[in-house]
């Protein structure tokens, strides 16, 4: 088994490939922060053969712009030995704008970053936007 | 779909898209201050010891060392992309995003700074048989001032090591 470092390193080797189980990583989360110009929501939802779907709604100029369903996702576990997601890697490609997706949680948030390569003509920077999301439920009503 | 600003005719797919700085008004120097050779601050960490990032033309090289059985594992050089950002204090400022392709695991490198501290957020994707979670996780570093690690732990058992680090 190989290793780059040792927190990567197993003593006891996992029995056999395992799917992490998905946890928080169901339903909506809200943008902590209501004057975003970033993301206003992301949805997780399990789609028609088990896989894992992730959706984002974006705040635009007249109202929310729905990204529709991320490529490319991955969930991640707070270490090599543990089976429940925390964390979550995701991609959309507009063609004139990539944005890779990266979140994690952090005592009951969702930190949620991208980096967004813009691939038009329109000389804008590559830019990072780091946001916090929490996740409705209905306890402390 | 996208959506056209219709004072600017650019593409968007969300507001922030709008207010993201031109190429030719961004100064620079402006990633300089990720610049630097960067030391754990965690002294028991089993991950990276050690970050160097460097200039390379207008843009950024990325060099980490991850912990060995037997010291420093060299993880080599690789291109680091530079985004635009603000921190959450407002003020304008950069990131850097690194991608390790080891063979066997994949390492996604989110990098930023914020009051002198660099957050590093890795997202490992595993390629192997070995069954192994894909696993993510946040360190922190700091410049190194001088000390090397068994100065800082001396240091730091004489009860002055806080001190002398920063």
């Amino acid at each position: 088994m190989q290793h780059s470092r040792l927190a990567d390193k197993l003593e006891t080797p996992p029995q056999g490939a395992k799917e992490l189980d998905r946890g928080v990583f169901a339903g909506a989360w809200i943008n902590s922060n209501p004057d975003t110009a970033g993301f206003r929501k992301i949805t997780f939802a399990t789609g028609e053969n088990g896989e894992l779907e992730c959706r984002a709604e974006a705040v635009g100029t007249n109202g929310i712009i729905d990204w529709g369903a991320a490529a490319a996702i991955e969930l991640y576990a707070a270490g090599p030995a543990a089976n429940r997601a925390f964390g979550f890697s995701a991609r959309y490609d507009f063609g004139f704008l990539e944005v890779q997706i990266q979140g994690n949680l952090n005592k009951g948030l969702m930190v949620l970053a991208t980096f967004n390569r813009f691939t038009d003509d329109s000389g804008r920077c590559d830019y990072f936007l780091r946001e916090y999301f929490a996740a409705t439920h209905d306890r402390f009503s | 779909m996208s959506e056209k600003d219709p004072a600017e005719s650019i593409r968007f797919k969300r507001r922030a898209d709008l207010t993201a700085p031109r190429n030719d008004e961004r100064d620079p120097a402006a990633a300089d201050f990720l610049l630097g050779d960067w030391r754990n601050t965690n002294p028991k960490t089993r991950g990276f010891t050690r970050v160097v990032i460097e200039r390379a033309g207008t843009s950024m090289t990325l060099q980490v060392f991850g912990t060995g059985d037997e010291g420093p594992v060299d993880w080599g050089v690789i291109d680091g992309e530079v985004f635009a950002n603000v921190e959450e204090d407002g003020v304008p400022t950069s990131a850097l995003y690194g991608f390790y392709d080891l063979g066997y695991m994949e390492v996604q490198m989110q990098i930023r700074a914020n009051k002198g501290v660099l957050v590093i957020t890795h997202f490992a994707r595993f390629k192997d048989d070995s069954g192994r979670s894909n696993w993510v996780d946040r360190e922190f570093f700091c410049r190194r001032v001088g000390l090397e690690a068994d100065e800082f732990d001396a240091l730091r058992d004489r009860g002055t090591g806080r001190e002398a680090r920063w």
